[in-house]
C-alpha cells in the first residue's frame, strides 16, 4: 500500500528522517511510537504529500504524495494533532467537503458522531476542542480513505472519549484500509494495534507485529532478585519489578506497550536481536 | 481520473470557499462600504462647488481597487502560512491548478465585480446628490449657463480620451500589481503584505538604477529615448538619427512587458504552490 525507501527529511539543517524505510500493508493499525521530535509527525506528513522527502522515495501504489493528486488525496486523510475546523455548521461541512471523497459514508459519519455523542446542529468553531478532534476523526473516518493517518489522536481527550476512540477505529477497520496511529500515549493504543513501530533519531528502530511480540517476549512481574540480571528490561514496581524478557519457554503474557517501549529505548540492539532468533 | 483539472471540482471549491468566506465577505464589503460613504463625505464638505466631478470618481475608484485589491490578494492564500489551516487546504483533494484558480476566481474577478458594484452602488446616489446640490445652492447667478451634471463615471468605456488611456493604465498597474501580491501571499508565510510591498520597492529600485544605469552602456554617440529607441548622433553639428526596432516587434515586447506580467505572477504562484510544504 505504502512503500517508503530510504526517506530522509531535514529542517533547513537539521536532520530528522535519516534513511527510513517502512512498508504498510492493508487490514493493520500500526502504532507510531517515539519520543518528542523523534521525526513521527514529520514522517506521517512526508507519507500525506505535505512535506516532500530530500532524499528517498515514498509510493503509494502508483501515486506519488508530494504531487498530491487528487486521486491520492481521495485515498489518504491525516487527523494532525494540530487541526483546523472551518467556521461553519457541521451539515454544511458535510454537504460541501464531502462530495471530495467519492467513498464518503453518510451512515458512517452519522454513527460516528453519535457514538462520540456529538450534537449535530452546531457550528464547528462553537465545540469544545475535544468534540472539535472527535468530529474530525469522524469525518476522517467516512471519507472512504483507504489510509488514515493520525498525530496524536487521543491528545485532548478526556478518558470517556479515550476509550470511544479506540471502540469507533477497531470497528473502522477492514480488510482495505490501514491505519497508522501516532502517539506518546502507549496506554491509548494497548488492545487496539497490530503492530509497533518505534522510531528514534530519524530511524525505525523497532517494527514487529503484536502477534510476534507476544510470542518473542515475555512480559511478567519477579520477586526474585536473580531473575534481573537476564531480563532485557526490568523496573521497580509496587509490588515486586516489572520485566521484559526473551521468551523461550513460549509462555503467553499480554505484551505491556509501555514496558516494550523503555525497553527498546534503552536496548535496542539486544531487543532487535531476540526476533532475529 | 483527472488529476489536472476537473470543472465539477473546481466548482465544488468555488462553492467551498464561499460557504467558509462568506460571512467575513460580506463584513468586509460593508467595512469598505463604510469607508468610501465617509471618503465620499468628505468630498463633498470639501469641495462645494463641483463634488464628485469625475476626477474624484477616477481616483475614489481606482484608489480603493488598487489598495484593497492588492489587501485582498495578499490573503487570498494567506491560510498557508497557518500550519493547522494550510494541512487542511493542501490535504484537500483538488490539484493545485484548481485550488488556484479558485484564488484567482475570488481575488481577481469575484472582489473586481464586487468592488466595482459596491463602487456604483454609492456612486449613482452620490452624483445624483451632487448634481442636485450643484444646481440648488452653487448655480449663481442663475442667468449664467447650467452648470453640466458631473456625470457617472464609466470604468470601462468613457467619451475621454485622456482618460481611456488612464483607465487601461489604472487596470494594468493594479493587475500587476494584484498578482505580485497574490504571489506574494503564497511566497511569505507571514506578513505576505509588508514583505511583498518591501520586495516590491527593491525591485522598483532595481528596475529604476538598472534604467538610469543603461545610457552608460551605450556607445558614445548613443542616447537612450527608450527601452526600444536610441538615438544616435554624428556629425558637425551633430545630427540625430533613430535606431528603431520594427514595429511590430516594439508593440509586441511592449505588449508583453505590459499585459504578460499577471500571466506570468500567476504561473509562478501555481509552482510555488505545488512546491508548498507543511513545516514545523
Amino acid at each position: 500500500m505504502i512503500t517508503i525507501q530510504d526517506l530522509h527529511y531535514s529542517y533547513r539543517r537539521k536532520p530528522v528522517l535519516d534513511g527510513l524505510n517502512l512498508n504498510l500493508q492493508p487490514g493493520y493499525i500500526y502504532g507510531l511510537l517515539g519520543k518528542n521530535g523523534a521525526g513521527k509527525s514529520t514522517l506521517l506528513k512526508n507519507m500525506a504529500g505535505l512535506l516532500f522527502p530530500r532524499q528517498g522515495q515514498i509510493h503509494f501504489g502508483k501515486y506519488i504524495p508530494g504531487r498530491r493528486d487528487p486521486g491520492f488525496l481521495q485515498q489518504i486523510f491525516l487527523v494532525p494533532e494540530e487541526f483546523h475546523v472551518p467556521p461553519i455548521r457541521i451539515g454544511e461541512w458535510v454537504r460541501y467537503q464531502s462530495p471530495f471523497y467519492p467513498r464518503w459514508s453518510t451512515e458512517m459519519f452519522n454513527r460516528t458522531l453519535k457514538e462520540f455523542e456529538i450534537p449535530e446542529d452546531m457550528r464547528l468553531s462553537e465545540l469544545s476542542f475535544g468534540q472539535q478532534k472527535k468530529a474530525y476523526i469522524s469525518f476522517a473516518l467516512s471519507t472512504g480513505a483507504s489510509t488514515l493517518l493520525m498525530d496524536e489522536p487521543t491528545n485532548g481527550l478526556d478518558i470517556t472519549s479515550k476509550s470511544q476512540f479506540r471502540k469507533v477505529i477497531a470497528g473502522s477497520l477492514d480488510e482495505q484500509k490501514c491505519i497508522m496511529i501516532s502517539t506518546h500515549q502507549v496506554k491509548d493504543l494497548e488492545n487496539l494495534i497490530d503492530r509497533i513501530t518505534i522510531l528514534d533519531q530519524g530511524k525505525i528502530l523497532f517494527d514487529e507485529s503484536l502477534d510476534s511480540i507476544s510470542r518473542k517476549l515475555h512480559f511478567g512481574v519477579t520477586y526474585d532478585p536473580q531473575d534481573i540480571p537476564g531480563a532485557l528490561y526490568s523496573e521497580p514496581a509496587l509490588k515486586g519489578t516489572t520485566l521484559v524478557t526473551a521468551n523461550t519457554n513460549g509462555e503467553d503474557s499480554r505484551p505491556d506497550l509501555e514496558m516494550l517501549y523503555k525497553a527498546v529505548m534503552q536496548q535496542p540492539q539486544r531487543l532487535n536481536a531476540v526476533f532475529k532468533n | 481520473m483527472n488529476n489536472h483539472f476537473n470543472l465539477n471540482r473546481w466548482w465544488m471549491l468555488v462553492t467551498l470557499h464561499w460557504v467558509e468566506n462568506r460571512r467575513r465577505y460580506v463584513l468586509s464589503l460593508l467595512a469598505i462600504a463604510g469607508a468610501m460613504i465617509a471618503i465620499i463625505g468628505f468630498i463633498f464638505a470639501n469641495d462645494r462647488h463641483r463634488p464628485m466631478s469625475q476626477n474624484y470618481q477616477f481616483g475614489l475608484y481606482y484608489t480603493g481597487l488598487c489598495l484593497i485589491g492588492c489587501f485582498y490578494g495578499s490573503l487570498i492564500f494567506a491560510e498557508l502560512g497557518r500550519k493547522r489551516e494550510a494541512t487542511l487546504y493542501l490535504s484537500l483533494p483538488a490539484s493545485q491548478l484548481e485550488k488556484l484558480l479558485c484564488g484567482l476566481f475570488y481575488g481577481v474577478i469575484g472582489f473586481f465585480v464586487a468592488y466595482s458594484l459596491l463602487f456604483y452602488l454609492l456612486d449613482l446616489p452620490a452624483t445624483k446628490i451632487a448634481d442636485h446640490l450643484i444646481i440648488k445652492y452653487y448655480w449663481k447667478p442663475r442667468n449664467t449657463p447650467r452648470p453640466e451634471p458631473v456625470g457617472i463615471y464609466n470604468i470601462l468605456t468613457s467619451s475621454d480620451e485622456y482618460r481611456v488611456k488612464d483607465t487601461i493604465a489604472a487596470l494594468v498597474i493594479y493587475q500587476v500589481l494584484q498578482s505580485t501580491y497574490i504571489l506574494g501571499s503564497i511566497y511569505f508565510s507571514r506578513y505576505s503584505f509588508v514583505k511583498t510591498t518591501l520586495a516590491m520597492l527593491v525591485l522598483f529600485l532595481l528596475g529604476f538604477l538598472f534604467l538610469t544605469n543603461l545610457p552608460r552602456a551605450l556607445p558614445a554617440n548613443f542616447d537612450l529615448d527608450n527601452l526600444f529607441r536610441w538615438r544616435r548622433h554624428s556629425g558637425n553639428p551633430p545630427e540625430h538619427e533613430w535606431v528603431l526596432f520594427p514595429a511590430w516587434l516594439e508593440n509586441l515586447l511592449t505588449g508583453i512587458i505590459t499585459y504578460s506580467l499577471p500571466l506570468l505572477f500567476w504561473f509562478v504562484s501555481l509552482v510555488r504552490l505545488k512546491e508548498k510544504e507543511v513545516q514545523g
